[in-house]
């Protein structure tokens, strides 16, 4: 099931903390980002404030997947800490979100390249994006995942080129995308149930209509 | 000119080329610049596989194609080994192996350079799907500054994708589009908007088992594994919308 949170600051809300844990276990403890370590084991940063949309993955009321979403209106990750990683004009716009930290607890990686929490994650995304008209998106990853998006039917504009960061390369991306990509996206995820869109259905219509509001001006 | 501006013209230039032959003088000449002169975008099959049908497009030497098809070098190459094996691009240098242990490895390696394919650059790329594929780029020598290899990972990601786009058409239209009944259609809309197959049971008026009948069908004539699939595919060949 998803679930979103957002409007809130960090310490106030008991399944976002166990959001905030599975970011350190993953980014600082797997993946090594030393700079992200904090002693309470939290990644925590100053983009976790209260303009910030927050999706986790629950399965039986863990957080098991995690992705964290941000409007291009304020300020968020690529354009105010790697805006080193774009050569191209900076999109900036209400209808441009920012997706960052995009994680999936250990054990529960699939098969596949993305696994069923994967797709889970990606699906809830787009639809809550689509949901809002937002059909573009600012993120950085590893350029193989370029090749893998535009098989799920989304067009994808680098805005630089690949650029090593800690001995990963890293792309800056803006990825367009619409209802097909949302039809690929259940199509790529083999274990797929109809239940996790009704769970998002519900958690969408539990969502602050201020921010709806807020998107769409 | 910066190489970032470089990149994202033949970028463009091969995402707006509208024949599969256009696509290959653009990924060609992108290659050329960078000194190689070779260039192949596939598809890696299962073991003792054929490879022919997997790829996608190149510009191969025919005899050199040929004698790889022919002899089944897919299955040795140790340029193809590590493109299963890895996300990251890398010299065909970089695919090592033991020339005592691995002879059938050395003589795919050798054989090469006597049709000038010395020296080369691999992209892997891999699909939601779990394919795996990529570009390979193959010459006499590779001018192999940080910025060409930038250039190339980006060049083979778009090449790549433009060569299976084209190729998919292709394989569609061999296969007509189906016809389902307007029952079948009614199920598969209603399965796409998230119900069960006992709800739609509900909804219609008729038993679990009709659906789950009317679903089969419909799944063996889109050539489908479940019902997920069929959606997906009905949406494609927009039986539903």
């Amino acid at each position: 099931m998803i679930e979103l949170i957002s409007g809130v600051l960090p310490g106030e809300h008991p399944l976002l903390e166990q959001a905030f844990r599975l970011r350190h276990s993953v980014f600082v403890e797997e993946r090594g980002w030393e700079l992200l370590r904090r002693p309470d084991g939290r990644e925590i940063d100053q983009f976790d404030d209260a303009d910030a949309v927050h999706e986790l993955a629950l399965h039986e009321g863990v957080v098991v997947g995690y992705h964290r979403m941000r409007p291009t209106t304020e300020p968020h990750l690529l354009a105010d800490v790697h805006r080193h990683l774009c050569e191209r004009p900076y999109p900036r716009s209400p209808l441009v979100w920012e997706w960052t930290r995009y994680c999936v607890r250990r054990d529960r990686r699939g098969g596949s390249v993305l696994g069923g929490v994967g797709s889970e994650l990606l699906f809830g995304a787009v639809e809550w994006c689509l949901d809002r008209g937002v059909q573009d998106v600012v993120l950085e990853y590893h350029p193989g995942w370029i090749a893998y998006f535009m098989t799920l039917g989304f067009k994808v504009r680098p805005l630089g080129l690949p650029t090593e960061i800690d001995s990963e390369p890293i792309i800056a991306v803006q990825m367009h995308f619409d209802e097909r990509a949302l039809a690929q996206i259940r199509e790529s995820c083999s274990n797929y149930k109809p239940e996790l869109a009704d769970g998002l259905r519900r958690e969408r219509a539990a969502m602050p209509t201020k921010r709806k509001a807020g998107v769409r001006s | 000119m910066t190489v970032a501006q470089f990149t994202f013209d033949r970028i463009e230039a091969i995402e707006s080329a509208s024949t599969p032959s256009s696509v290959l003088l653009e990924i060609q000449k992108s290659a050329a610049d960078f000194g190689l002169g070779c260039f192949m975008t596939a598809f890696i099959p299962a073991p003792h596989k054929p490879f022919a049908p997997h790829v996608l497009l190149h510009n191969w030497p025919a005899g050199w194609f040929r004698r790889y098809m022919d002899s089944g070098y897919v299955d040795f190459d140790p340029v193809i080994r590590k493109t299963r094996n890895t996300i990251e691009p890398f010299f065909w240098s970089d695919a090592s192996y033991d020339a005592d242990k691995d002879p059938l490895a050395h003589k795919v390696m050798c054989e090469a350079t006597e049709f000038r394919l010395k020296t080369g650059y691999t992209v892997p790329l891999f699909t939601p799907s779990g394919d795996q594929g990529g570009m390979t780029f193959g010459g006499e020598c590779f001018e192999a500054s940080p910025d060409a290899k930038k250039a190339l990972h980006l060049i083979a990601i778009y090449g790549h994708g433009k060569a299976r786009a084209f190729a998919k058409p292709r394989q569609a239209a061999r296969a007509a589009t189906p016809k389902l009944s307007a029952r079948e259609i009614e199920v598969l809309k209603w399965c796409a908007a998230g119900k069960t197959n006992s709800a739609i049971a509900d909804i219609l008026l008729v038993s679990e088992t009709t659906i789950e009948t009317h679903i089969a069908r419909a799944c063996r004539k889109l050539d489908c594994m479940n019902r997920t699939h069929a959606v997906a595919e009905a949406m494609r060949a927009r039986l539903i919308f």
